[in-house]
């Protein structure tokens, strides 16, 4: 267990200090629902990528992903590659155009529109089911990484990483966490870089590392490769990756994650909206390289730690000199903040958007004004913070916590992808269509991730599960639509492929 | 109040009894006869060569970078502070794409 030296608190306090005066800088921007949720619509396309990229690589990549490429080798980065980028293109150029001008702040108050408010509750708390463990999931790999490098308390880490996130995500919003997202990514390559560099040169860079790990027993050139064979056994079969993850579940991450499409709903123009997904596909292509090849790197150098996840923290202590793991804890800190504070902001926005506001005028038979909904927004922070602490221990009989999240994800990547490309291109899908699409695709991946490796070659399967379910609730949509009542023109101005087209047209004109 | 907890520990060991069972149920009801139908589909995608793994991977990010080049000017610019050529984004995918196609190409296998 090593100890850190007065220059790593240094390091630390700055980069702490750095964050807080960004996050209280913006918070005097904040006057309205607006600001705090869509930061007043004002973020270039710049903060928009770099933003993205930092909130999807948090803790837990750097932690358990690191940790299953130095279990699984180099099919891992197939995550932010084939994962990433094809569907960034798709989010560009197809979806974010139509929640921009459908103005709307999250993505079941789109499908609410669209298909109608049932769809939209039922879709909103899965959602914020989702998020809430994912938080969760995020304190808890902190606590690991403090017990692991510093022989930290679990509790106390857990409570020191919540209080010290939700000083700036309570008081600055959106904005705040975008522009600290910013220099998180800065402090995250920078960290993560020289942990690689100095990795490397220990195995005697790649080819030192290839020869060490195919010398040991059982390792053969499939953990150099990014598409591995579809066999019995295989974490990572190929048609998994390319059909599946390449396909439908990063499709339906990067489109269906609120964390990630808040910030380009919060663009300064459609423009910048498009061009930020770009830049994030392109600095996409560095996160493998930063975070998985460490964990491969470990592998070589050292084979026989007890569990993979303490790969990262098992360099960080036998590598770095004073100073630079100072900076590398930073970079931790810069991973684990960025991701929890965006979840938070997302989580919140989903709440009072989709659950409260609709109940609010329900009740009152007024909207809820301005102020209130700010007052609202940051308790609830707090609150879901304070919540998320509170569950973290649970996770700690999770042995693979990046399959746990990815398993998550998959119980509703596939019936949303399917409903919002039904609500989309097809005129047809109707309201209780759209309902029974989402609601039946979800139970399905209930049964599916119960069933597991007594149907599917693989034991985590939510490669397939993601893949079944999407074709599944997309017959279901289809067959219940052709029985059910449509929407007229009028109601789907704006909404479908046709109307939106022609909005441009009529503007340029 | 401890006999508080014990009843709550009580109560979660049923709960986790009723739904281990429920899992087995769904196991074995459904297992067998989902396992036959996505069988042969695993047999067929274990035959296929490598080579169409990597044609497949690499298929997807051309079809993504020749599908920008189907849109039109005004959708592409739409907002933009200007029409200089470096602000058009059907560039900026090329790219990003570059990279991505050059990598599976590589390590594909």
């Amino acid at each position: 267990m090593g100890e850190l030296q007065s220059i790593d608190y240094l390091i630390i306090g700055t980069y702490m200090l750095g964050v807080l005066s960004i996050g209280s800088y913006f918070a005097k921007y904040i006057h309205s629902t607006g600001d705090f949720f869509l930061a007043g619509r004002a973020l270039p396309f710049w903060a928009i990528g770099m933003s993205i990229v930092v909130t999807d690589i948090g803790a837990i990549d750097l932690l358990t992903g690191a940790g299953a490429a130095y279990d699984r080798g180099i099919a891992q980065a197939n995550f932010d590659w084939i994962g990433s980028v094809p569907a960034l293109l798709l989010a560009a150029f197809i979806f974010v155009p139509y929640y921009w001008r459908a103005g709307v702040y999250t993505l079941p108050e789109f499908l609410g529109r669209r298909y109608n408010s049932a769809t939209r509750w039922v879709h909103a708390l899965v959602l914020l089911f989702f998020m809430l463990a994912t938080v969760s999931i995020m304190l808890w790999t902190s606590a690991v990484f403090l017990r692991e490098t510093l022989g930290w308390n679990e509790i106390t880490a857990i409570w020191v990483t919540a209080a010290i996130v939700g000083c700036y995500a309570i008081s600055g919003g959106l904005a705040a966490v975008v522009m600290t997202d910013v220099m998180q990514l800065v402090v995250m390559f920078v960290g993560t870089g020289a942990l690689l560099a100095l990795a490397l040169w220990e195995v005697g860079g790649w080819s030192g590392l290839s020869q060490k790990i195919l010398a040991q027993p059982n390792e053969t050139e499939a953990y150099f490769q990014l598409l591995v064979e579809h066999r019995e056994g295989t974490q990572y079969p190929w048609p998994g990756m390319v059909f599946s993850l390449g396909i439908i579940m990063s499709t339906a991450y990067f489109v269906g994650n609120q964390a990630v499409m808040q910030r380009a709903l919060g663009a300064r123009s459609e423009w910048d909206a498009k061009a930020g997904m770009l830049t994030a596909a392109l600095f996409k292509l560095a996160i493998p390289i930063l975070v998985f090849l460490p964990g491969m790197a470990a592998r070589g150098l050292f084979p026989d730690l007890e569990s993979s996840v303490a790969a990262i923290p098992t360099l960080i202590d036998r590598l770095l000199p004073p100073g630079l793991k100072g900076l590398m804890f930073a970079a931790f800190f810069a991973a684990l903040m960025s991701s929890v504070d965006s979840y938070l902001n997302s989580c919140v926005t989903i709440f009072t958007g989709d659950v409260y506001r609709p109940l609010h005028k329900q009740v009152t038979g007024r909207d809820l004004s301005g102020r209130l909904g700010l007052i609202l927004g940051r308790s609830l922070t707090a609150f879901v913070l304070v919540a998320a602490a509170i569950y973290a221990p649970r996770f700690k009989e999770s042995e693979t916590l990046y399959d746990v999240l990815q398993t998550l994800l998959s119980m509703f990547q596939g019936p949303t992808l399917a409903i919002l490309l039904l609500g989309i291109f097809w005129r047809g899908a109707t309201a209780w269509g759209g309902f029974a699409g989402l609601v039946i695709g979800v139970a399905l991946t209930c049964v599916l991730n119960i069933l597991g490796d007594a149907v599917f070659i693989s034991d985590n399967p939510y490669l397939f599960v993601s893949f079944w379910s999407f074709w599944v609730s997309l017959g279901v949509t289809i067959s219940i639509s052709l029985f059910t009542k449509k929407k007229t023109p009028m109601e789907l101005e704006g909404l479908v492929y046709g109307s939106v087209l022609s909005q441009v047209t009529n503007d340029n004109v | 109040m401890s006999f508080i907890f014990a009843l709550i520990e009580t109560a979660q060991s049923d709960s986790d009894d009723w739904w281990q069972s429920v899992r087995n149920w769904i196991r074995e009801t459904l297992g067998p006869p989902l396992k036959s139908l996505h069988e042969p589909i695993d047999n067929w995608l274990a035959s296929l060569p490598m080579w169409v793994a990597v044609a497949c991977a690499i298929g997807l990010f051309v079809i993504a970078g020749l599908w920008v080049w189907t849109l039109r000017t005004e959708f592409i610019f739409r907002d933009a502070p200007d029409r200089h050529w470096w602000r058009d984004l059907r560039l900026w995918a090329m790219v990003v794409l570059a990279p991505y196609i050059t990598i599976y190409l590589f390590l594909g296998r």
